[in-house]
């Protein structure tokens, strides 16, 4: 039987060994949930946070093989993830409300000036 | 700082300190989700193991079939279904302490002169092989129909094989469409003949021991075979498919009919009066019963392979007494 990661065991022997052992990563969750929500949520709501979060770990699990191993920590990869998705998400966000506004609002006083001119 | 940076300052900071430090319902999820990831992954994982682990890569008594090209594998579901259908009974053993015929003809093949030895330098080796087929399967034909396809084998070495399908003839020809559609088939391909490699693994026997022989076939049996083959079945499809794709030695021969001897109980041989040895091995069971016989000439090179489908097998559409003989041709320069 393998023996878990300690608290020395750094980040990268983590994530190197979750390429075996793909639990091995649930650590790495661990270890940074927290700070990583936290970033998050300085700079957005906490709901939009708590799913960054979630979706950051998503991803670095699922692009794990990429992480360079020359790296001890991986919290500088994962805040870099997390604002990426961040970014996109806000992105979405404002191209929503601004397919939300009307394409052309009627200036005010438009109808008078129709009148006016159909008069004329 | 403008009113606005202000606003924004004061907003960044009440967020820092009404965000909650750590674990919450959030936190649960977040952790729900890639524990998920993770066991569809090692789910996948799973998976992918079962599907790369190596297949038996032979049918079980027709282990030729999964050589031939697409068009001609399409005519052969019958036998192959028929091949599934077998399980052991054996028919004749050994008599008493009478001598083997196998082991006599080992004990000659090994006194070979090694002038004998020609075909081993041989660069290209021409078999030939006949099968008669009566099936259909898969082509709108009468099961009653039969083809005949001949076929050349053209070797550069002893692992892969050009086979140049050379002919192929509707014997009972009532049906012609049969044919149009297979030579179709083969033109589409290379201008009327259809060229494949066949690869094979079967040099892994080629020992001049008849012990590691028996042993390689263990190893390959218990890897590869499907539990419900019978070993000795198992061994005659690999002897088959190993003259089929390559050149022993004689010392190698010797080793094959004294590893295949020493199946006692399970097969019968009969020494022909030509001096050639034919080994017997049936099959039955409850859908049918398949005698499967090898003969080997006097210098152990396998000469024919016949399999007869006693009963004939509905499901395939093979009719009763159904016999399927493939005739190897010794190499050219092949001690007689």
């Amino acid at each position: 039987m393998t023996q878990g990661p300690t608290a020395e065991t750094t980040d990268a022997a983590i994530i190197d060994a979750s390429r075996s052992d793909p639990a091995a990563f649930e650590t790495i969750f661990q270890r940074h949930y927290d700070a990583l929500f936290r970033f998050l949520a300085i700079r957005t709501d906490r709901d939009l946070a708590a799913e960054i979060a979630s979706e950051t770990f998503l991803v670095a699990f699922e692009h794990r093989s990429d992480f360079a191993p020359s790296y001890t920590s991986a919290r500088p990869w994962i805040f870099g993830i997390a604002n990426n998705l961040l970014r996109n998400s806000l992105r979405r966000r404002s191209a929503q409300k601004r397919q939300a506004k009307p394409l052309s609002p009627t200036p005010a006083g438009f109808e008078d000036d129709v009148a006016w001119r159909v008069d004329a | 700082m403008s009113d606005r940076e202000y606003s924004d300052m004061r907003e960044r900071l009440h967020r820092l300190v009404d965000t909650p430090p750590g674990p919450g319902p959030a936190r649960e999820q977040a952790a729900a989700a890639l524990r998920e990831a993770i066991s569809h992954e090692v789910m996948r994982r799973d998976v992918q193991s079962l599907i790369e682990e190596p297949a038996p890569t032979q049918r079980p008594d027709l282990p030729w079939l999964d050589h031939r090209p697409h068009a001609v594998r399409r005519w052969l579901p019958s036998l192959g279904a028929a091949a599934a259908i077998a399980a052991v009974v054996l028919t004749v053993t050994l008599v008493g302490n009478e001598p083997s015929a196998l082991g006599a003809l080992a004990t000659t093949v090994r006194t070979l002169q090694p002038s004998a030895l020609g075909e081993v330098t041989i660069e290209r080796v021409t078999l030939e092989e006949r099968l008669i087929v009566t099936e259909v399967g898969t082509l709108t034909v009468p099961y009653t129909e039969s083809v005949e396809i001949t076929e050349r084998i053209d070797t550069d070495n002893a692992v892969e094989r050009t086979t140049v399908v050379t002919s192929v003839t509707v014997l009972n020809d009532e049906d012609t469409e049969v044919t149009d559609r297979l030579l179709d088939e083969s033109r589409r391909t290379t201008e009327g003949t259809v060229v494949y490699v066949l690869e094979s693994d079967s040099t892994d026997y080629l020992t001049d021991s008849p012990d590691e022989f028996l042993a390689t076939a263990q190893v390959r049996y218990t890897q590869n075979a499907d539990p419900s083959v019978p070993f000795v079945s198992f061994l005659l499809d690999e002897i088959v498919s190993l003259y089929r794709t390559t050149t022993p030695t004689p010392p190698q021969r010797a080793a094959i009919l004294e590893g295949l001897s020493r199946i006692n109980g399970d097969i019968d041989e009969t020494a022909n009066p030509n001096d050639t040895v034919t080994v017997t091995y049936t099959n039955d069971e409850s859908q049918g019963t398949v005698i499967r016989s090898l003969t080997f000439g006097r210098d152990g090179w396998l000469e024919e392979v016949t399999t007869t489908f006693a009963d004939g097998t509905q499901a395939a559409r093979v009719r009763p007494e159904t016999t399927s003989v493939v005739m190897f041709l010794r190499p050219a320069a092949a001690p007689g």
